[in-house]
C-alpha cells in the first residue's frame, strides 16, 4: 500500500438494522483500504455482510439500516456527510455494478438510452446525437460491437449481454472506483470467464480501482490483488491474493478453500465445515468462527479477536494462529491428496436408465415462430449403482432431460426406459406403471428455499409423500423418523417449518423426501448450486454416503465441473441441446476431446495452473 | 449519522404491535366484534323499539329520551341503527363468503389447470366483467321488484368474477413454484395439490379479498337502498335510513349522519384488516 | 416500434370482442323477459285496457313471435340507432340519452382526471416518503375514502360546502351559458373525483413502492442519476403498467360513477335518467342505457389495451416480463 491517501478507506464500519424487535448487527468493525488502480476482493458466504459493505460505501443502504464509523473517499468522510455530498460522488467517482443482470436494467428503456443517462452527467452540454454516438463507443468498449444493440430493450438480450450493457452504464461517468457485487454469479461459466476478463482489462485500461465482491475464492484469486475474507459481518483475514491462495492464515479461510471442490482431482472426502453461518449478534463477544472451528479453545470464546498483522502485509483475526499454523498446513496437505484412482467400473449389463434419441421441443402454436429445441437426439445410459453426471450451461437441455426422466415433462420423441419400464410418457401410462416409475426414480431440486411448501411441516411433507404412495399408514411416523435420521437431521425437526431451517438443512429434507419411497435412481438437479460453499461439501458428502449405503444411482445435473468430478463416475456433456462428449469423468476432464468441453474447462476461474502454487491447491 | 436513502426511516415502534398485530388492527377487530354483538343481541337489549312511532316528536334532534333524535316518522334513530346492524352484517358477509368459496374452488382450478379449462373460465369471467355491474344490479333489482335478498344475490354474482381473477392469478404464480413441482414429482394427486398445497398459501390473499368484498358489498347495498332498491320500505336498514335522513339534514342531521358514520366505520375496519392481511401475504 | 404487430394485436382483440358484444346484448335483451307480466304490463302500468289494444301493442312489439325473432328485431333496431321509445316520456331513447350524455361525460371526465392527478401525486409522494408520518396520513386518508359510500360524500359535500359555506351552487345546472353550467359542475366533479381517490392513491402508492424496491432503481441511483430523474423517468414509467389497470377501471366506470352524484345534486345526466327510468319502470330506457354503457366498457377496454402496448414494449413482442 502506498503511503499517499488511499482512494477509499473504511475504518470501523458498523451497520445495524433498526428493527422493531430490536437492533440487529449486519456489519461490525470493518476495516478496508483500496488504493488508486488497485483491485481488492471481498470474499464471503451468505450472511457475511459483503453486499451491505458495497451499499454502505455508495450510500444506498435499505431503509432502517444505519451505518456508523468512517468511510473516506479521497480523504472526504462520507458517513454523516448528507445525501447531497454522496450523490455527487456517485457516477463520476464511485459506481456500482450489481449482481443480477436480469433485473439491473430498466425493462422499459432502450439499452443505449440507459448509457446516455450516465454520459449526460459528465457532459451536460453535449448534443443528443453526440451522446448516442458515444454510447455506441462504450458498448464496443465492453465487447458489444453491433451498434444496433443500443436500440434494443434489455429483454431482447442474453444475460451476458445485459451484464455488459450494465457495465457500460456503470462506467458511463468514468468512475475512479467500481464496486462489482457478484458480477458473474448469475451467468454461465463461459460467460463468467468473459465478464471477469472484461473487468480486468477495463480496470487496466482505465486505471480504475475495482472492489470485487464474490463468494467464490477462485474468482477472487484470479482477478484481485488483495483479498479480504468476510464472515458473519466481520473481516477474518486479509492478504495479497497469491499469498492467501498459497497459505490461508485463518481456519475459516482454510475451511473455505478445502470445501471448494477441486476441478483437477477427486478428493478422498470433501472437507465440510459443520454447522452454518451464524447471525452476527450471536457471536458478538467471541471469535465469529469459533462455534464451527476445530481448533477452538476457551480463549476463542472469551474475547473477540482483533484483526492483527501476522506477517508483512497479512492480517488475521485468529488468536491461536501461531500455535495452529503448522497443523493447518498439515491438514491442507492431507486433504489435498487425491483419492486413489478408481478401478474402472464395469458397465452394468442391465441399464437402470436408458434414454434413446430424446428430443424435446417447446413450440409456440400461434405466431409460427420456430419451436425452441431443448433436446436434440440425446442418448444416455445409467447402470445400477452408477453415478453419472450431466454437464452443461443454461440452455443445454440438461434440466429438461432430468425433468423428463421423472415425468415432469414429456419428450416430443424418443424413448426413456427405467428398470425395464417405458417411462417416455408418464401422463399416458396407466396408474400402476406410473406408481412404479415414481417409486423407482425421484428428483431433488436446486433451490432449497422454494422446494418445500412453507405451510407444511417437515414431518407433514414426508408423511404426505409416503401416504400418496400407498405406504402403510401405521408405519408412517416411524419411517419419517428413519428418513430424517438417514439424512442426518434430528427427529425433532419433523414438527418444524421450513423457515426455521437453513439452506443445507432444507436440502437434506428434500433428499429425504426423494428417498422416502425407496427409489433406485435419484435425479439431482443442481442440488448444491444454491448453497454456500461450506455447506455444499456437507451435502455432497451426504450424497456420496447415501449412495454407498443404499446402492443408489445418480443422474447428477450440474454446470459445475469441480462438483461433477467429485461425485460421478461417468459424465455426459451437453451443449445447446446436443450431446457433445461423454466418458469416464477423469478422462473427459483431463483430456477433453470436444471444443466446447475444452472451453468449459478453460473458463473455470483460476484453473490455469499458474495461479495455483505447485504441490498444493 | 446515517447513509440511508432519502426515504427517512421512521421508527414504527409507535405501532406497538401486540402479538405481532398492530394496535389499529385490534381496534378494527374490536369494532367488528362490537357490531356483531349489537347485531345479535342489541335489539333485544335496547329498550326502545325501532318501529315505534313517537308522533309528538317528529324529526327532533338528539335528546335525553332519544339519544340520536327521531326520524320523519318519529322513530328512534338509535334503535333503528341497532336494528339495522343485522342487515349491515349479514348481507355483505354472504356476498363475501360466496365470493371466497366460489373463487377458491374455481379460481385455483382454472389457475392450476391452465390451458383450455383456464381459457374457458376466464372468457366467462371476462364476460361478466364487461357488464356494467352497478347498472345491471340496479336494473335487475328494480325489474324483479327489489328486495334485500335479491340485491344480495345480484351483488354476489357480480362480485364473484373479480375474486376469481385474483385467485386465479395467485394460483398461476404458485403453480410455477418448485414445491408444487416437487409434489407432482412425488405423485401427489391434483386435487390435493390444488387445495392442500396451493390454497393454504393464498389464504392471506383470500382473507384480504374477503374483507374488500365485504366492505364493497356494504357500500353497494347501502347505495341500492339509497336508490330505494334495498329492503322493503320501513325495515331499518342503514342505507335507506341514509336516504330518508337526507331530507332531515336540516332538522336532525343525526338521522343521516349516524347511519353514515356506522357504514363508514364498519367499512374502514374491514378494509383495514383486509389491507393488513394483504401486506402479510406480500410479505412487506 | 413495429406498427404492424400493434395493428395485428389490436385486430385480434377486436375479433375477440365480437362474441363478447353479442353475449352482452343478449343479456340486456333477456332482461326484458324477466319482468313479471312482460313488457306489456310495464307499458300499461296498471291501466285497465281492452283486449284489442293489448293485442295491438303486443303485435307492435312483436311479442307474439318467437324469442329469437324478437331479439333480431331488437338488435336490428339497435344497430340502426333505434333503441326504442321511453314509456314514461314518449321520447325516443336515443334522443333521451343524447341529451344527457354530454353532461355526464364532461362531469365524469373532469372527476376522473382530477382523481388521477390528485391520486397520482399523493401516491407518488407517499411512496417516496414511505414510513413517514405523511405517508401514514395518506394511507389513512385513502382508507377512509375507500370506505365511505359515494353518496355519503355527495351529501356531505352538498351539506358542508354548498349549504353551510355557500361556496358552490346547490342544485342543477343553473340557467345561463356554458360558463354557468361549468361552474355548477365544479363541486359535483370534485365529489366524483373523491370517491375513487382512495383506491387510486393506494394503487399508485403500492405500484411506486414496488418499483422503488427494484434493482434497476438502486442501479440507476448508484450510477449517479439524480433521484428525481430516477423517480419519473424510470420508476414511474414502470409503475404505469399496474396503475393503468386501475385507472382503466375508472374510465370504464365513467358512465356509471355519477349515478349518486347526479341524484344528490339534481344534475340531468345519464345517471339520473337511469334512476328515473327505474323508478317508473321505464324499460326501454333502462335497456338502452345499459346497452350503451356496455358498449362503452368494451370500447374503453380496447383503448386501455392499446395504451398497454404503447407503454410496455414487451407486450408487442408477446412476452411477459423478463
Amino acid at each position: 500500500m502506498s503511503g499517499s491517501t488511499p482512494l477509499l478507506a473504511i475504518k470501523g464500519l458498523h451497520v445495524t438494522h433498526a428493527a422493531v424487535s430490536g437492533p440487529r448487527t449486519i456489519l461490525s468493525g470493518i476495516d478496508l483500504e483500496i488504493g488508486e488502480g488497485e483491485t481488492v476482493g471481498i470474499v464471503g458466504e451468505s450472511g457475511s455482510g459483503k453486499s451491505m459493505t458495497a451499499k454502505a460505501v455508495i450510500g444506498l443502504l435499505p431503509p432502517r439500516l444505519v451505518a456508523t464509523g468512517s468511510i473516506r473517499f479521497r480523504g472526504r468522510e462520507l458517513i454523516g456527510a448528507g445525501e447531497r455530498t454522496i450523490a455527487d460522488l456517485r457516477g463520476p467517482s464511485i459506481s456500482l455494478l450489481m449482481q443480477d443482470p436480469f433485473t439491473m436494467l430498466d425493462p422499459l428503456m432502450q439499452c443505449g438510452a440507459q448509457i446516455v443517462e450516465g454520459l449526460r452527467l459528465v457532459s451536460p452540454r453535449a448534443s443528443s446525437s453526440e451522446l448516442r454516438a458515444e454510447a455506441v463507443h462504450r458498448l464496443a468498449e465492453v465487447g458489444i460491437r453491433d451498434p444496433e444493440v443500443a436500440r434494443r430493450y434489455p429483454f431482447q438480450l442474453s444475460g451476458g449481454m445485459r451484464q455488459r450493457v450494465a457495465l457500460a452504464a456503470a462506467l458511463a461517468a468514468n468512475p475512479d472506483l467500481l464496486i462489482a457485487d457478484e458480477p458473474s454469479t448469475a451467468l454461465d461459466v463461459t460467460t463468467q470467464a468473459e465478464i471477469l476478463e472484461l473487468l480486468r482489462s477495463l480496470q487496466r485500461s482505465r486505471g480504475m480501482a475495482l472492489l470485487l465482491i464474490t463468494h467464490d475464492l477462485r474468482v477472487a484469486f484470479s482477478v484481485c490483488d488483495r483479498v479480504h475474507v468476510f464472515y458473519a459481518g466481520r473481516v477474518l483475514e486479509a492478504a495479497p491474493a497469491a499469498a492467501l491462495s498459497a497459505e490461508p492464515l485463518h481456519p475459516y479461510g482454510l475451511g473455505l478453500m478445502l470445501s471448494e471442490p477441486m476441478v483437477d482431482q477427486r478428493a478422498e472426502t470433501l472437507t465440510a465445515i459443520p454447522g452454518s453461518v451464524p447471525p452476527p449478534d450471536t457471536v458478538s463477544t467471541r471469535c465469529a468462527f469459533a462455534p464451527r472451528c476445530e481448533w477452538r479453545r476457551d480463549i476463542c470464546e472469551a474475547i473477540r479477536p482483533a484483526l492483527a498483522e501476522v506477517e508483512q502485509g497479512r492480517l488475521s483475526a485468529c488468536v491461536r494462529l501461531p500455535e495452529i499454523r503448522q497443523e493447518m498446513r498439515a491438514r491442507r496437505q492431507r486433504e489435498s491428496r487425491p483419492a486413489a484412482p478408481r478401478a474402472e467400473a464395469a458397465v452394468a449389463r442391465d441399464a437402470l436408465l436408458r434414454v434413446e434419441g430424446a428430443r424435446k421441443e417447446f413450440g409456440s402454436r400461434s405466431g409460427g415462430a420456430a419451436a425452441v429445441v431443448a433436446l436434440n437426439d440425446v442418448s444416455i445410459e445409467i447402470g445400477v449403482g452408477e453415478s453419472v453426471g450431466l454437464v452443461g450451461e443454461s440452455g443445454s437441455g440438461k434440466t429438461t432431460l432430468g425433468r423428463c426422466v421423472v415425468g415432469l415433462e414429456t419428450l416430443t420423441s424418443g424413448r426413456i426406459t427405467i428398470a425395464g419400464l417405458d417411462a417416455s410418457n408418464y401422463d399416458g401410462a396407466d396408474a400402476t406403471t406410473r406408481r412404479t416409475l415414481r417409486k423407482t426414480a425421484q428428483i431433488v431440486f436446486q433451490d432449497p428455499y422454494s422446494s418445500l411448501n412453507p405451510r407444511h411441516t417437515i414431518g407433514g411433507v414426508l408423511s404426505e409423500t409416503l401416504a400418496v404412495n400407498a405406504f402403510d399408514r401405521s408405519r408412517i411416523p416411524a419411517r419419517v423418523a428413519e428418513l430424517l435420521d438417514l439424512v442426518g437431521l434430528p427427529k425433532s425437526y419433523a414438527s418444524r417449518y421450513p423457515r426455521a431451517l437453513s439452506g443445507g438443512e432444507r436440502q437434506r429434507v428434500a433428499i429425504a423426501r426423494a428417498l422416502a419411497v425407496g427409489p433406485k435412481l435419484l435425479v439431482c438437479d443442481e442440488p448444491v448450486s444454491a448453497l454456500d460453499v461450506s455447506v455444499q461439501a456437507q451435502i455432497l458428502n451426504l450424497l456420496r454416503q447415501l449412495r454407498a449405503e443404499l446402492g443408489l444411482s445418480y443422474l447428477f445435473i450440474t454446470h459445475d465441473l469441480a462438483v461433477v468430478r467429485q461425485i460421478v463416475d461417468r459424465v455426459y456433456v451437453l451443449y445447446r441441446a446436443n450431446l457433445v462428449e461423454s466418458g469416464p469423468v477423469d478422462q473427459v476432464l483431463d483430456a477433453p476431446q470436444h471444443d466446447y468441453t475444452r472451453r468449459l474447462i478453460g473458463s473455470i476461474p483460476g484453473h490455469a495452473r499458474e495461479q495455483i502454487s505447485e504441490g498444493t491447491r | 449519522m446515517t447513509l440511508a436513502a432519502p426515504a427517512a426511516p421512521v421508527r414504527l415502534t409507535r405501532r406497538l404491535p401486540i402479538l405481532g398485530v398492530p394496535v389499529i388492527v385490534w381496534l378494527s377487530i374490536g369494532f367488528i366484534v362490537l357490531t356483531l354483538l349489537v347485531a345479535l343481541v342489541g335489539e333485544w337489549l335496547f329498550p326502545i323499539s325501532p318501529v315505534a312511532q313517537d308522533l309528538y316528536r317528529i324529526s327532533t334532534p338528539p335528546s335525553a329520551d332519544h339519544w340520536l333524535g327521531t326520524d320523519e316518522l318519529g322513530r328512534d334513530v338509535l334503535a333503528r341503527l341497532i336494528a339495522g346492524s343485522r342487515t349491515a352484517i349479514i348481507g355483505p358477509f354472504i356476498v363475501a363468503l360466496i365470493g371466497f368459496v366460489v373463487s377458491s374452488l374455481v379460481g385455483i382450478y382454472a389457475g392450476y389447470s391452465g390451458g383450455a379449462v383456464d381459457n374457458i373460465i376466464m372468457r366467462v369471467v371476462d364476460f361478466i366483467i364487461a357488464l356494467p355491474g352497478l347498472l345491471i344490479a340496479i336494473v335487475l333489482v328494480s325489474v324483479l321488484g327489489g328486495g334485500y335478498w335479491l340485491a344480495i344475490g345480484v351483488l354476489s354474482l357480480l362480485n364473484v368474477q373479480g375474486d376469481i381473477r385474483i385467485v386465479r392469478g395467485a394460483a398461476l404464480k404458485e403453480r410455477s413454484l418448485t414445491y408444487i413441482e416437487a409434489a407432482r414429482a412425488v405423485g401427489v394427486p391434483k386435487p390435493r395439490i390444488m387445495y392442500g398445497h396451493i390454497l393454504p398459501n393464498i389464504l392471506a390473499l383470500s382473507a384480504s379479498t374477503f374483507a374488500i368484498d365485504f366492505a364493497g358489498a356494504l357500500v353497494a347495498l347501502a347505495g341500492l337502498a339509497f336508490l330505494g332498491l334495498g329492503a322493503e320500505v320501513g325495515t331499518p336498514e342503514w342505507g335507506s335510513m341514509l336516504a330518508e335522513g337526507q331530507a332531515l339534514l336540516f332538522s336532525n342531521p343525526a338521522a343521516a349522519l349516524a347511519p353514515a358514520a356506522a357504514i363508514i366505520l364498519l367499512a374502514v375496519s374491514v378494509n383495514l384488516i383486509g389491507d393488513w392481511a394483504y401486506d402479510r401475504y406480500t410479505g412487506r | 416500434m413495429h406498427t404492424q404487430s400493434i395493428v395485428l394485436h389490436l385486430l385480434r382483440r377486436l375479433l375477440m370482442l365480437i362474441p363478447l358484444a353479442i353475449a352482452v346484448s343478449l343479456v340486456v335483451f333477456l332482461l326484458a323477459s324477466l319482468i313479471p307480466g312482460g313488457p306489456v304490463a310495464a307499458l300499461l302500468a296498471g291501466k285497465a285496457t281492452d283486449t284489442a289494444t293489448i293485442e295491438a301493442m303486443k303485435a307492435r312489439l312483436h311479442l307474439n313471435e318467437p324469442l329469437h325473432m324478437q331479439y333480431f328485431y331488437w338488435i336490428s333496431g339497435v344497430v340502426r340507432g333505434d333503441f326504442g321509445t321511453s314509456i314514461f316520456t314518449g321520447q325516443p331513447v336515443t334522443a333521451a340519452i343524447g341529451e344527457r350524455i354530454w353532461i355526464t361525460l364532461v362531469l365524469n371526465l373532469a372527476g376522473v382526471l382530477l382523481c388521477l392527478l390528485a391520486g397520482g401525486s399523493l401516491g407518488i409522494a407517499a411512496a417516496v416518503n414511505r414510513g413517514s408520518l405523511f405517508d401514514r396520513a395518506i394511507v389513512a386518508f385513502s382508507l377512509f375514502l375507500s370506505s365511505a359510500p359515494p353518496f355519503v360524500l355527495a351529501i356531505a359535500g352538498l351539506y358542508f360546502l354548498a349549504y353551510k359555506l355557500g361556496w358552490f351552487p346547490l342544485f342543477g345546472l343553473g340557467r345561463g351559458g356554458p360558463l354557468t353550467t361549468a361552474w355548477h359542475l365544479v363541486l359535483p366533479a370534485i365529489i366524483v373525483s373523491i370517491s375513487p381517490l382512495g383506491f387510486i392513491t393506494k394503487m399508485v402508492r403500492a405500484a411506486m413502492i414496488d418499483q422503488l424496491d427494484q434493482d434497476y432503481v438502486t442501479f440507476a441511483r448508484a450510477r449517479g442519476i439524480p433521484f428525481r430523474q430516477v423517480l419519473f423517468a424510470h420508476a414511474f414509467r414502470n409503475a404505469m403498467v399496474p396503475v393503468l389497470t386501475a385507472a382503466g377501471l375508472l374510465f370504464v366506470g365513467l358512465l356509471t360513477g355519477t349515478v349518486f352524484v347526479e341524484t344528490v345534486f339534481g344534475i340531468p345526466g345519464m345517471g339520473r335518467l337511469l334512476v328515473t327510468a327505474v323508478q317508473f319502470n321505464d324499460f326501454p330506457v333502462m335497456q338502452g342505457v345499459v346497452l350503451f354503457v356496455a358498449a362503452w366498457i368494451v370500447l374503453t377496454n380496447l383503448v386501455i389495451d392499446l395504451l398497454y402496448t404503447l407503454v410496455d414494449p414487451r407486450v408487442q413482442f408477446g412476452r411477459a416480463s423478463r
